[in-house]
């Protein structure tokens, strides 16, 4: 599985620095990726910033959110329920390992956490902190 | 899978539908008994289809308009201290 951070994914329906990379492996990819609640709340509470600073408009936020329902309707995001128990234990794990060691941001353990509770193997982020987090669990990174 | 009682079905509905939306399947009891599930519908074979252009469809929503930085990189960076 490939997870994306929600980074990644806002740079599919806003056009952020990096969207660029992004979209250009989106249009070569051939899967779907999981989209949890956590992915939702970042999401939507990242655009609605941008409204809130005037980059955008009300309207164009609906456009935004609403395509992202259509690419969830199509399957190019899946629904993915988080399992939390185990999400939160690799998060743990790892910040028992590192914690001391590494910068790490709860929210960038919880994302790897995530992505090690549903077994991925590949971690699609624009955040270069997260990005070396994942590395550090042993997710593959980078696109 | 999640839990909701009779009594959250009738009064909250919407509390359990969004957990169905979000692909959790929901054990409905009364009494203590699991009288029925609700479920997403199975995972239907997806037909073939066209991804979306999704270039073009950036540039239809916002033109040539790039937004400093990643809003969601920015976010957490607040958290910093």
């Amino acid at each position: 599985m490939i997870y994306a951070d929600t980074s990644f994914l806002v740079a599919i329906y806003l056009p952020e620095e990096g969207s660029k990379r992004v979209v250009k492996w989106m249009e070569s990819a051939r899967v779907s990726l999981p989209f949890t609640p956590l992915h939702r709340h970042e999401f939507r509470t990242g655009a609605r910033q941008r409204v809130f600073r005037r980059e955008m408009t009300a309207e164009k936020l609906k456009e935004a959110f609403a395509e992202m329902e259509l690419d969830l309707d199509q399957d190019i995001l899946r629904h993915q329920p988080i399992p939390w128990t185990d999400a939160f234990r690799e998060a743990e794990r790892f910040s028992i390992s590192r914690g001391t060691e590494l910068a790490l941001r709860s929210l960038d353990l919880l994302h790897v956490g995530i992505a090690l509770a549903l077994k991925a193997e590949h971690f699609l982020t624009l955040d270069s902190r997260q990005e070396a987090v994942a590395q550090e669990a042993g997710l593959k990174v980078g696109f | 899978m999640k839990n909701a009682t009779v009594r959250q079905v009738r009064h909250d509905f919407g509390s359990v539908i969004a957990m169905v939306e979000e692909g959790e399947s929901v054990a409905v009891s009364k009494r203590g008994r699991v009288i029925a599930v609700i479920s997403p519908p199975p995972v239907e074979k997806k037909r073939a289809r066209k991804r979306p252009d999704f270039a073009r469809r950036l540039k239809r929503m916002y033109g040539e308009t790039v937004f400093p930085g990643n809003i969601i990189v920015e976010d957490r960076k607040s958290l910093e201290r």
